[in-house]
């Protein structure tokens, strides 16, 4: 036999990566209420806190959960990134990382099937979230702009994770752990997460026009607006996903091509 | 490629900024053999088995494991090798079981192949009763046994184990090298384990290398390297004042070699026949023999005669 | 058995102890000293929160146009109480995290045969994010005053929050605490943050509740930390008065008493 009949695909190596952390997920209990709680908690919280909030003038709905629901969706799906790093960093600690790099198979399958991990992990708390969205009254315009908000989950977990996993491979060192959720935080808040941008002021609203994020969660937001999906609210939102995906996504990639040093 | 040979090294060389780990290390393991690595902690053992196993890459020089180049071919060399890396690299929240699945299917083995597989496996080092257990309840003989054959799935030509038995009790370890001897004699895997214990590498290994420093001090068969050390040690333990008088006269015997404090000891020459003339020599010049014991030359003997030093952990002389 | 009579022994000498002040001052310092020397406690404890107000104030600041919001010249003159309030969330749960560790080192052992009693015991314990508390409030109100923000009593009100702050790192110190004994685990102890945060945000900390009116009104009026944060930010944004001071103080001071109480109850749990 020749053994490098034995190499498997990629999609089968990814496959076995995504199995094993969906296996270590659902075992730590730990990992499944926090990635639930957090956005959970925080949409009913903002719901009930900031319900006046909509009545500035120039707020594109009066429908406080229609609001921050898309939000909290996109918070859950940057945290299910983190939780890749971080499973990502305890195993390096321990070793287990060697293993996954001794597989024949392409070693971009480690990256693939973390990232296909996180990106279940998101859609799961997506999926429980908007519920809630639905039990705390919100109220989506736009069956469209649904699909889109899906899009945007799946982009920033994918986005999330890449940033994690690029930085763990670099640094290789469990103590960075805390900066990805840093990291992930500033870039959340630093954004029109809280109010449109028009109702910013000061430094936000310099800081938030250039931060992707912005249109990122336009783009998730357009469904529950009053207005509805428009091309000028979602094409921003595709290119912001384009540019810094790519980039993030460059990252990883790089990161784990040096990791053998 | 040309080589037959299961792993080759020529002036493998690996760096860490300033300091040399692995010093232009040239290796030829013959296949169907146990070789074992044997050094001190640090002398760049799992460095070398890092670097064969692809998981650093050499600085200089070259290796190839069954055929395949270590860096241009590392899928290839991966997809033929098992390892079972230092300190059990194992995730304790999953089950023996799932790991087994987990490795089988990255090596490309079908689920429905790898489930037989699998079973036989964990059967074959006793750990079918606890395969539906989580690894984080094993105990350290138990993690390196399913290490074993976690890296056994695939059924590799060739075999690294980086220090299998480091930290196991007595028991635990005679259970590993029993099912290493095994491996080898009935399916001719080529073994290629470090260690730093001296019975493990005389028992267990056809050839050794001893690695000091980066690099390699001595090699050949155990026996072979034992006989190079030639005659064998004379240990004397005398009280302390006498020691100084006790090394010169027994200096006249053979050569003198490392021992503990408080003890003298000689390559003794024309070896057991003339024990009587030494003890005759320190009776005539007064001096009480605490202790004396006389040893045909160990793999610590080489050690010592390569290094100047005893090897961390080894019975002392 | 010697180990019963042994704690039996101790106890009664540890209630002579209590008002030793020499080793409850050692065990000051030493907490003292932890806190200085871990900046990963203490650097997040102060950027964090700021980093926080800095973008609510930056996001919120046109609601104090809506009608029924409390007269302020700046968003963040509104939420410098629950700036504070955050800060000593983030920074008071270290002494759980270090009692956890500590009892992972045998301490629990070393408590047995401690000269000194429960409470002095605590007490010192707690006085590195106790000081901690001060050192976030005086320099939260003076970024925030430098920021734009006016604190309406000035020194004196700004006196009061230091004394409510330090106060609450005592409570929530001591919360931190009966984790550490109960579980000796440091992730149980970081798995009660959420709680605490959950308790300050379903407050008045962050917005006013009568502007949510609904479910939101009803729980921050009876969450006890609404009852803090109100006559807090009353000596913010209207005046320094002594029964605001007093209010604060006195729930701050509830909260303290109770969980220290709690926590020398663990401690005695642990001890035996």
């Amino acid at each position: 036999m020749t053994a490098a009949s034995f190499r498997p695909s990629l999609v089968a190596s990814s496959m076995a990566v995504w199995r094993r952390g969906l296996i270590r997920t659902l075992r730590i209990p730990a990992i499944i209420v926090q990635s639930f709680f957090f956005p959970g908690f925080f949409l009913v919280v903002y719901v009930g806190l900031y319900k006046a909030v909509t009545q500035l003038p120039g707020f594109p709905t009066d429908n406080v959960a229609n609001w921050y629901l898309p939000f909290m969706m996109i918070q859950g799906a940057s945290f299910s990134g983190v939780g890749a790093g971080f499973t990502t960093a305890v195993d390096i600690e321990n070793g287990f990382f060697d293993r996954l790099l001794l597989m024949p198979g392409n070693r971009h399958a480690i990256t693939l099937g973390t990232v296909a991990m996180a990106l279940t992990r998101a859609l799961a708390v997506a999926s429980g979230v908007f519920v809630l969205g639905l039990i705390a009254g919100a109220r989506p315009t736009d069956f469209v702009g649904v699909l889109l908000t899906l899009m945007a989950v799946v982009s920033v977990s994918i986005m999330g994770s890449c940033f994690a996993l690029g930085l763990i491979y670099r640094v290789k060192d469990q103590r960075v752990a805390p900066l990805f959720s840093i990291g992930i935080f500033v870039v959340l808040f630093v954004s029109t997460a809280q109010v449109p941008l028009d109702l910013t002021t000061g430094w936000l609203t310099t800081a938030a026009k250039y931060n992707p994020m912005t249109q990122i969660l336009e783009l998730a937001r357009t469904g529950f607006i009053d207005q509805g999906v428009t091309w000028g609210d979602t094409w921003p939102g595709l290119v912001a996903i384009g540019l810094s995906g790519g980039l993030l996504a460059a990252f990883a990639w790089q990161g784990l091509r040096r990791f053998v040093p | 490629m040309v080589t037959q040979h299961p792993v080759v090294a020529e002036g493998l060389t690996r760096r860490f900024d300033d300091l040399v780990a692995v010093d232009h290390i040239d290796l030829e393991i013959q296949s169907g053999e146990i070789f074992g690595f044997l050094g001190p902690n640090g002398a760049g053992k799992s460095t070398t088995v890092r670097m064969l196993t692809t998981l650093l890459r050499p600085t200089e020089g070259r290796a190839a494991v069954a055929g395949y180049d270590v860096v241009s071919q590392s899928g290839a060399v991966r997809a033929s090798i098992g390892v079972a890396l230092q300190d059990a690299a194992i995730d304790p929240i999953m089950t023996g079981t799932e790991l087994v699945m987990l490795q089988a299917v990255l090596h490309g083995i079908p689920r429905s192949v790898a489930a037989a597989r699998g079973a036989e496996l964990l059967e074959r080092v006793g750990l079918t009763a606890a395969a539906d257990r989580r690894v984080g309840t094993y105990s350290g003989g138990m993690r390196r046994r399913l290490d074993l054959a976690l890296s056994l799935v695939h059924e590799p030509t060739v075999l690294f184990l980086d220090e299998p038995t480091t930290g196991l009790d007595p028991t635990s370890r005679s259970a590993l090298w029993e099912e290493v001897r095994r491996l080898n004699t009935e399916f001719g895997t080529t073994v290629l384990l470090t260690t730093q214990y001296l019975e493990e590498a005389d028992q267990l290994a056809h050839r050794i290398a001893i690695i000091d420093d980066a690099k390699i001090v001595r090699e050949g068969e155990p026996a072979e390297l034992k006989n190079a050390v030639g005659d064998p040690t004379l240990r004397i333990d005398v009280k302390r004042e006498d020691l100084a008088r006790t090394s010169e006269i027994v200096s006249v015997f053979g050569d003198e070699r490392p021992a503990r404090e408080g003890r003298v000891a000689v390559g003794l020459r024309g070896g057991a026949s003339r024990m009587a003339e030494v003890v005759r020599s320190l009776d005539d010049a007064g001096i009480n023999i605490v202790h004396m014991e006389l040893d045909a030359p160990s793999l610590d003997d080489v050690f010592a005669e390569a290094t100047g030093r005893r090897l961390e952990g080894a019975v002392e002389g | 058995m010697s180990t019963t009579a042994t704690v039996e022994a101790t106890g009664d000498a540890a209630t002579r102890a209590v008002f030793r002040v020499g080793p409850v001052a050692a065990m000051a310092r030493r907490s003292i000293r932890s806190i200085v020397r871990q900046p990963q406690v203490w650097v997040p404890a102060i950027v964090f929160p700021m980093f926080f107000s800095a973008v609510s104030s930056a996001a919120f600041d046109r609601t104090r146009s809506l009608p029924g919001f409390p007269e302020v010249d700046s968003f963040l003159t509104f939420i410098l109480p629950a700036t504070i309030i955050q800060g000593v969330v983030f920074g008071a749960t270290a002494v759980g995290t270090d009692m956890a560790i500590d009892m992972e080192n045998g301490f629990a052992d070393r408590l047995r045969v401690a000269p000194v009693g429960r409470i002095g015991l605590m007490l010192g314990r707690l006085a590195g994010v106790m000081v901690l508390a001060i050192v976030q409030t005086v320099v939260f109100s003076t970024v925030f005053v430098v920021a734009g923000a006016s604190i309406a009593g000035g020194l004196a009100s700004v006196f009061g929050l230091v004394l409510v702050s330090c106060l609450l790192a005592g409570a929530i110190g001591s919360f931190a605490l009966i984790v550490a004994l109960r579980t000796g685990s440091v992730e149980a102890v970081n798995g009660f943050f959420p709680i605490l945060f959950a308790a300050l945000f379903l407050s008045s900390a962050f917005f006013p509740p009568n502007l949510a009116g609904g479910w939101f009104e009803a729980v921050a009026e009876v969450n006890p930390v609404t009852w803090m944060i109100n006559p807090s930010r009353r000596l913010v944004i209207t005046e320094f008065s002594m029964s605001d001071l007093i209010q604060a103080t006195a729930v701050s001071f509830g909260f303290m008493a109770m969980m220290t109480a709690g926590a020398v109850g663990a401690l005695r749990g642990t001890a035996r």
